[in-house]
């Protein structure tokens, strides 16, 4: 039975790939598979829109990125958190769990 | 960092950054494909799945890329790249407009190189600000500059500064005449410029007794002593008294008087008066906070008090002001030099309309694109962007351009200054007039795009596409609008320049009061004798003279007319005693041989003239001249009339025998003012000008009288050999220069109205082919079509002179100080300058209305 998909948050993209470069460095790929595996399915990420946000947040130093060889041995390019982007992810974190929080709250406040 | 880094990169390398992320999605897909080909999937199959889960390839890489790059940034760069490959396409628009641009910079550049030469930048001295000129009357004495210096509050030290002093240097191989500034001993360390060689004086050097000592200019050290520099210490000829140099200063100072060789202290005998005759500058360094305001009315109060305690004639306080040094420096040429501005303003206007104006044709013609643009989602202010690109790019070329038209134009402007404007050497385009220039390129861009984008707004962007047609006339109108203001701009600068001729022309034929034709003059001065010892070497000199071939008489004045020097006099009329506090009326002063008036060719309007019989031992007489006879003796006769004239130690009762015609003395434009001639054998004076009456050209015999001097007296010095009429020109050099810029400007103002015409005119012809075309295939007549095209441009121009007219009305009175001889109202300018704009605009409209004619009608109404 297919999981019921939702769509991605606006702005939601960026933490979510914050969080998951925080495990280390990985190539684009790697994150849209992690993103599916950790979702377990549930959120319909356009994987195109991966490539944007990495370049996003590579233009605001969030990550940086070269070029290396995958498992499978093609050129790719993987990304790592910068100091600054470790930061960029604690904020992101706190604000987006503020925001679930006082959702939560509003949803069960009969 | 790594931020920016990353930013330049993407900017600087777009197609490197497209091929990263290119390589980079390519890798996905292909994993992607190997994934789904690894699930059992046919391999075409397995690319379109890996494809359909990527959405929009080439969205994503835009997308990627805006997010990489400052978009902005990035935007201005291509829509530069944009913008120079479209100006290139369109060689004759992009060239008009640069060229009218670089006209209107180049003329404003130079200009303002002008302006702040002369105004703005500060005076090359210590502190310049706090410096001032001090004018207590046409005299400053050494009393009056020591109670200066100890009853005034408001200056931390007073100088004083006596140019136009001759001086014989002797002792040389060619005697020469001096230029000397007698200064007091603080002027070099108040200044404070550090001269190139030596030591300047100080106080000490104003003492009684002490050392002569004098400072040389760097053109005369090099002119007259090689630039040697062991020249320091030793002694000179100068006056008859030996003079040991101290200092030489270098070019760019001695801004007060740029005809000054040298300098030597002032005595400053605590018991003299004053020093008679001269005109002494007093210079102060004002103390922190005083303004020259303060120090005026400070100067007033003391001047009362100083003209009691010296029992000073009442006129003596009567011009007492104080202003910056900078103010006194420049003087009138600063009404010249904002009426320049205003002018060169104008043209500059002129220019960016007329671009402003090419822009509006050009964004309307390119509405198609424009709309096309707008649909494909182009934002207003995307298309702003390319044409501000467009509009920056033309005017900073033209900004180029015009920078290289104003060195050049300097350099011709250096041959037209009239010598007497200060501070010429400093005249340069520096980083001021360069910062400037820069200011007004990024206006002018900003105007142009301002006009072509609200074409865009207006019609482009909503409607074009469906009707394409309609766009054409409100635009027509914006332009006609433009183009009518261009015309007022040329009417009002074309008839700033008509004034500027007329008044050229009246001040040609103004009355010079003496035939100037077959005159030639010199300035001579014999060595220091007493009084009878002059009048001989005098009346020595002039029967030599005489004598020389093609010189049919000579005589001399101690002040030739147009020199620029002269000596006041107070008047005293006898048995007619002036209330108390009155000012005393004034005179020019003039020592003159009884043969002047002859050989000058002034009338004798009543008495008898001067005869040698009028001697050291005759009863003194004078003559007077008629605008003295009509202040003094209104509505009677002066002759026989008794005056004195003079100062306290000179004054003399003289007889009036005769009253001579007026000679304009000070300038062309001025008024005569009144002049009393004392006769040379009663009054000899040292220095004074030759007159010489010739028979063949004047140039000629300036030689042979040279030689005829030298033998009476080897150490006579003799300078300034011109002719009467070289005089008078020279004293039309400012006029001129005005009158040459103003002519070019208006030159350039017509011709860049021309344009302007032209180009609306040549559109709307374009924009009614088809409405033309019907009209002659309706049998409308070839005359009928060119007058409907001329008639539009004639509208433009009739607008035009409407608004310029009362413009040039109102701004023409700006030039009053530098008209003459006809009213800033000139009627004859007026019309004329009208009447030539109207046919300018006949002109510029005839070629588009030709052109009309020769309209196909078929070929138009097949379209």
């Amino acid at each position: 039975m297919p999981t019921p998909k939702t769509d991605l948050l606006q702005g939601t993209l960026d933490l979510i790939i914050l969080r998951l470069l925080r495990a280390g460095p990985a190539n684009g790929w790697d994150v849209t598979q992690a993103i599916q595996a950790t979702s377990r399915g549930a959120l319909d990420v356009n994987y195109g829109s991966v490539y944007p946000a990495l370049r996003r947040l590579e233009s605001q130093g969030w990550v940086t990125a070269e070029w290396g060889p995958s498992e499978n041995n093609r050129r790719a390019r993987f990304y790592q958190l910068t100091r600054a982007g470790h930061r960029q992810l604690a904020v992101e974190r706190a604000a987006w769990e503020r925001f679930s929080t006082a959702l939560e709250h509003i949803l069960h406040s009969d | 960092m790594s931020r920016l880094l990353y930013r330049l990169r993407a900017l600087l390398r777009p197609r490197r950054f497209d091929q990263e992320l290119e390589e980079e999605l390519q890798g996905h897909l292909a994993r992607e494909a190997d994934r789904n080909r690894a699930r059992g999937m046919s391999p075409d199959d397995a690319d379109a799945a890996a494809r359909r889960g990527f959405g929009n390839f080439a969205l994503l890489k835009e997308d990627a890329r805006s997010s990489a790059a400052i978009p902005m940034l990035e935007q201005g760069w291509k829509n530069l790249r944009f913008a120079a490959r479209s100006l290139r396409r369109r060689p004759s628009f992009t060239f008009t407009a640069v060229l009218s641009l670089a006209l209107g910079l180049g003329a404003s550049a130079t200009v303002l190189a002008v302006f702040n030469a002369l105004l703005l930048r500060p005076l090359p001295y210590a502190d310049p600000g706090r410096l001032v000129a001090i004018w207590p009357g046409h005299t400053l004495a050494n009393r009056e500059v020591e109670a200066l210096r100890v009853r005034s509050q408001s200056y931390r030290e007073v100088a004083s500064f006596s140019p136009g002093w001759l001086m014989p240097l002797t002792g040389i191989e060619t005697p020469r005449l001096l230029n000397a500034a007698k200064v007091s001993g603080n002027f070099f360390p108040m200044l404070g410029v550090p001269p190139l060689l030596g030591r300047t004086f100080g106080l000490d050097a104003e003492a009684v007794g002490a050392e002569q000592r004098a400072v040389l200019t760097e053109r005369l050290w090099r002119e007259a002593f090689g630039g040697d520099p062991a020249i320091i210490g030793r002694g000179i000829q100068l006056d008859g008294t030996r003079y040991s140099v101290v200092a030489i200063m270098p070019g760019s100072f001695g801004l007060i008087d740029s005809g000054t060789d040298l300098w030597v202290p002032m005595t400053m005998d605590p018991n003299a008066m004053s020093w008679e005759y001269s005109t002494t500058l007093g210079l102060g360094r004002l103390r922190d906070g005083v303004t020259p305001a303060s120090a005026s009315a400070e100067l007033g109060g003391l001047a009362r008090q100083m003209q009691q305690d010296f029992k000073r004639n009442n006129t003596w306080a009567r011009d007492a002001a104080v202003s910056s040094l900078q103010e006194s420096l420049v003087g009138d040429a600063r009404l010249t030099l904002v009426v320049l501005l205003g002018a060169v303003g104008s043209l500059l206007l002129l220019a960016v309309i007329n671009v402003a104006n090419l822009l509006i044709v050009r964004t309307l013609e390119r509405n198609q694109e424009m709309a096309v643009r707008a649909s494909l989602g182009a934002t207003t202010r995307q298309v702003a962007g390319l044409l501000m690109m467009e509009a920056l790019l033309l005017s900073a070329a033209g900004g180029l351009a015009g920078l290289a038209l104003a060195s050049a134009g300097l350099s011709l402007l250096r041959l037209i200054l009239p010598p007497s404007l200060p501070r010429q050497s400093e005249i340069a385009i520096d980083g001021w007039v360069l910062g400037t220039v820069a200011l007004l390129v990024a206006a002018v861009g900003v105007v142009c795009t301002v006009a072509a984008v609200r074409q865009t707004r207006s019609h482009a962007l909503g409607s074009s596409l469906r009707k394409g047609r309609s766009i054409a006339h409100g635009g027509r109108q914006a332009r006609g609008v433009l183009v009518a203001c261009e015309i007022a701009l040329a009417l009002v600068l074309t008839i700033g320049a008509a004034l500027m001729i007329r008044t050229m022309l009246s001040l040609r034929q103004v009355d010079r009061g003496l035939r100037s034709e077959h005159l030639l003059t010199m300035q001579l001065l014999p060595p220091n004798l007493p009084d009878s010892g002059r009048a001989t070497l005098w009346r020595t000199i002039l029967q030599q003279v005489a004598n020389v071939p093609g010189v049919t008489a000579a005589a001399t004045v101690l002040h030739l007319p147009m020199s620029g020097r002269n000596w006041m006099a107070d008047i005293r009329v006898e048995g007619r005693d002036l209330p108390a506090g009155s000012p005393l009326p004034r005179a020019g002063w003039q020592s003159v041989s009884p043969e002047y008036f002859r050989v000058a060719g002034i009338p004798l309007i009543a008495g008898r003239p001067f005869s040698d019989a009028d001697g050291a031992n005759a009863p003194r007489v004078i003559a007077v001249n008629a605008a003295f006879a009509e202040r003094l003796f209104p509505g009677e006769s002066p002759i026989g009339k008794r005056v004195a004239a003079g100062n306290a130690t000179r004054d003399q009762i003289a007889t009036i025998v005769a009253v001579v015609g007026n000679v304009r003395h000070d300038s062309l434009n001025v008024q005569p003012t009144p002049e009393v001639y004392a006769t040379m054998w009663q009054r000899p004076v040292g220095a004074s000008a030759l007159i010489v009456r010739t028979s063949v050209s004047p140039v000629v015999v300036a030689p042979a009288i040279r030689q005829r001097i030298a033998e009476i007296n080897r150490d006579i010095p003799i300078s300034d050999i011109r002719t009467m009429d070289d005089v008078y020109a020279a004293s039309l050099q400012r006029p001129r220069m005005v009158l040459a810029l103003m002519g070019v400007f208006a030159t350039l103002g017509l011709l860049l109205s021309g344009v302007g015409i032209y180009g609306v005119v040549a559109y709307g012809v374009r924009q009614r082919r088809k409405e033309i075309g019907i009209r002659l295939a309706l049998g409308g007549s070839i005359d009928s079509i060119r007058r409907l095209v001329v008639r539009e441009g004639l509208r433009y121009a009739l607008l035009g002179v409407g608004i310029g007219l009362p413009a040039a009305f109102v701004l023409t009175r700006l030039m009053r100080g530098l008209v003459f001889g006809i009213p800033t109202f000139d009627p004859l300018s007026f019309a004329g300058v009208a009447t030539i704009l109207l046919l300018i605009a006949i002109l510029a409209s005839w070629a588009p209305a030709h052109r009309a004619t020769r309209t196909n009608p078929v070929e138009v109404l097949r379209e």
